[in-house]
């Protein structure tokens, strides 16, 4: 047996016997579970939270901590996802929160504080102009949409295994199995560094494959092949400068200075998705970060990574083909296929 | 301090595996050597993690669900919570090389 087959063995006997632990001391989560699957597909609000057999589901949390509906107390490290970096009911938020609930928190029109936040949010990534969004979903298809309608092209090239939300353009290559990688939908001759590859999710136009160019993070010379090899079509590369689709993995030295460098030779916007790498790395996201040998070029965000023409399309609002957003919102029906994560989830073959 | 203090535990009974860490985030990743693209994250070991996962919950310790996800770290968490995530990781540790 290989030390790899032996740790294999004992992490299987450690998560029977603590998975067995977990399941006695949660029967109010099983309980909870049995209900929610009458109402809620997994039984819970995303399939990033379902769990096999139940997730654990949480009550309320202060400070650092939560509990569950057990009453079982934990220190939360989840943090949800890295939202809750201040934390749970931070008493400076409870108290904003207290001070604005009897004057009315929603009027479909821009407020003073609407303003005042943009400034802030401006200030401090060191952006031109923002725009509110509701999820990084909106904020990656935004985005796309603005790189789209300022270069009149089709095309994008995302990082292999990234996730940026949960809309068409993107969902290519969030999880492939090692069987899937590699080159075996390319559609070029041996040896090209990029390939499509078959929606991850089901409910996905399948014309769009055309349109996404998949190339693995930290191989800026891919990028490069991907725009020589389809001239004029690119109209962004996306991509999480520091990837958490898979851990936490940093950019190498110079990688996103030649992203940069090959976007601006071909016209292209460079779109960083700072979603769960933003603030939760630094005060001014990813590009401040210091206390490494890692080189951080300037490297704008969205809104200033397009071009001027991007920025003009967006307050014209003609890049969503109105100023206005429908008025009626197609729910989301696409299904992922990512596997459901919990600690007795099939490892990955 | 997290991450330094989960990366003894590895190196102490010389584990398969290597913390990377960035302001409020960071994680563990079941290869010994970091990784820098999907490729890389395929080499690593889920079952070590998944396993990790109940030992810490059981211990009083919320953690992603995920392999590929990260733990955050808040401005109201305590040097206190970050000892006991790492006692409670060497434990682990520990035992899977026992």
């Amino acid at each position: 047996m290989t030390d790899v087959e032996r740790l294999k063995a004992k992490a299987a006997e450690i998560a029977q016997r603590e998975g067995a632990k977990l399941l006695d001391r949660t029967p109010g989560s099983e309980s909870l579970h049995q209900r929610a699957i009458k109402s809620l597909p997994n039984g819970v609000a995303s399939n990033f939270q379902a769990g096999d057999p139940y997730p654990t589901y949480l009550r309320h949390g202060k400070g650092s901590k939560v509990w569950d509906v057990d009453g079982n107390e934990y220190v939360d490290f989840h943090g949800g996802f890295g939202v809750n970096v201040v934390g749970h009911a931070h008493p400076k938020i409870v108290e904003a929160i207290r001070a604005v609930a009897d004057q009315g928190i929603h009027f479909a029109v821009t407020t003073e504080s609407t303003v005042a936040l943009a400034e802030t949010i401006c200030e401090r990534f060191q952006l031109e102009q923002m725009r509110f969004v509701n999820s990084g979903t909106e904020a990656t298809m935004d985005a796309i949409r603005v790189a789209r309608a300022a270069t009149g092209r089709d095309k994008i090239v995302k990082m292999e295994g990234s996730y940026h939300g949960h809309h068409d353009s993107v969902l290519f290559s969030v999880v492939p199995e090692a069987d899937v990688l590699d080159m075996r939908f390319n559609v070029g001759a041996e040896g090209q560094a990029w390939y499509t590859t078959e929606p991850t999710s089901k409910g996905i136009p399948h014309v769009l494959k055309e349109t996404v160019i998949v190339v693995p993070f930290n191989d800026a010379d891919a990028v490069a092949q991907a725009f020589a090899d389809n001239r004029g079509e690119i109209a962004c590369v996306i991509l999480e400068p520091v990837m958490m689709n898979i851990g936490l993995v940093p950019p190498q030295p110079g990688y996103l200075q030649a992203l940069r460098d090959v976007c601006e030779r071909n016209g292209a916007a460079l779109i960083y998705d700072e979603v769960k790498c933003g603030g939760t790395i630094a005060y001014g996201g990813p590009p401040s970060a210091t206390g490494s040998s890692r080189t951080w070029p300037r490297t704008p965000r969205p809104s200033a990574a397009a071009p001027r023409s991007a920025r003009s399309a967006a307050r014209r609002g003609s890049w969503s083909g109105s100023p206005r957003e429908p008025r009626s919102r197609a729910r989301s029906t696409a299904t992922r296929s990512r596997p459901r994560r919990a600690w007795s989830r099939s490892p990955r073959s | 301090m997290l991450a330094e203090g989960c990366q003894r535990a590895i190196d102490e009974h010389d584990l398969p595996a290597h913390t990377m860490d960035l302001g409020a985030k960071g994680c563990v990743s079941y290869r010994k050597e970091p990784l820098t693209n999907y490729r890389d994250f395929l080499e690593t070991i889920p079952e070590l993690f998944y396993a990790s996962f109940t030992w810490m919950i059981n211990r009083g310790l919320f953690m992603t669900p995920g392999d590929e996800e990260q733990w955050t770290i808040s401005v109201q968490h305590s040097e206190e919570d970050v000892r006991k995530y790492v006692d409670a990781y060497a434990g682990f540790c520990a035992e899977l090389a026992a």
